[in-house]
């Protein structure tokens, strides 16, 4: 999976390309905490629009970013979600969890 | 077969998604079920200090695709997994189960039994359900 990294206004933005699955796990981390250990940004948003596949792996990632999230004082919003993607974060019923946003 | 393996189970599924012109839905409800079980026999099954070997048999029959995995590591039973408890708030997620959820989700039968040693796991999964499950 690729990860883009953007940052603008105070909002961090990592837009994820491909797989998110176990071979993600380190990419995804370092990019994650590289955002929440920049104090200028007060909101994480990681963008779907670009993922074609995602499982319990990601869904474990994603998570572990929430506890970080919280941790730092910030805020963590999933964007671009559709499709089968979408269908297995509310399969999971994280639409509870987290904000979302088209 | 470690984590490190998981793409030959990806370039094996792209290969007869392909040849058997499965749905973009079908071969994703496909690629996680199959990816969470696997991953589940290297988790659990698998003999410590050993490398292991996982069987895989896919065919399809009247709208169903039957994915037949077997494997040669101490007994394990994804069907008898307790089912997560899906989170309400953060204080209740927790990251175990959920691959079992998904793969009941995804699947219309998943059964095991124990034979010669080895685990078989029977997995129906309907070919249109993800489709429908979209719309």
């Amino acid at each position: 999976m690729q990860i883009r990294t953007e940052v603008n206004d105070g909002k961090g933005v990592l837009t994820l390309d491909g797989r998110f699955d176990f071979n993600s796990h380190r990419d995804f981390r370092a990019a994650s905490d590289k955002l929440l250990e920049d104090a200028a940004v007060k909101e994480v948003e990681i963008n779907f629009s670009r993922v074609e596949y995602l499982d319990s792996s990601a869904l474990g990632m994603l998570l572990l970013l929430r506890e970080k999230v919280d941790g730092a004082g910030k805020k963590v919003v999933l964007s671009g979600l559709k499709g089968t993607v979408k269908q297995v974060l509310d399969i999971a019923n994280f639409s509870k969890l987290f904000a979302m946003r088209d | 077969m470690d984590h490190g393996q998981l793409p030959v189970l990806g370039d094996w599924l792209q290969a007869f998604a392909s040849c058997h012109a499965l749905s973009p839905e079908a071969t994703f409800s496909l690629d996680l079920v199959l990816t969470e079980a696997v991953t589940n026999i290297m988790d659990y099954s698998r003999r410590p200090g050993t490398i292991g070997e996982i069987e895989l048999e896919c065919t399809l029959q009247d709208g169903h695709i039957l994915a037949k995995l077997m494997d040669d590591g101490l007994a394990y039973d994804p069907t008898a997994a307790t089912p997560a408890n899906l989170p309400n708030n953060l204080d209740e997620a927790r990251p175990g189960g959920l691959g079992i959820h998904l793969m009941r989700h995804y699947t219309s039968c998943m059964h095991y039994r124990r034979e010669h040693d080895r685990n078989v796991l029977s997995l129906t999964l309907p070919m249109e359900h993800a489709r429908a499950s979209l719309q």
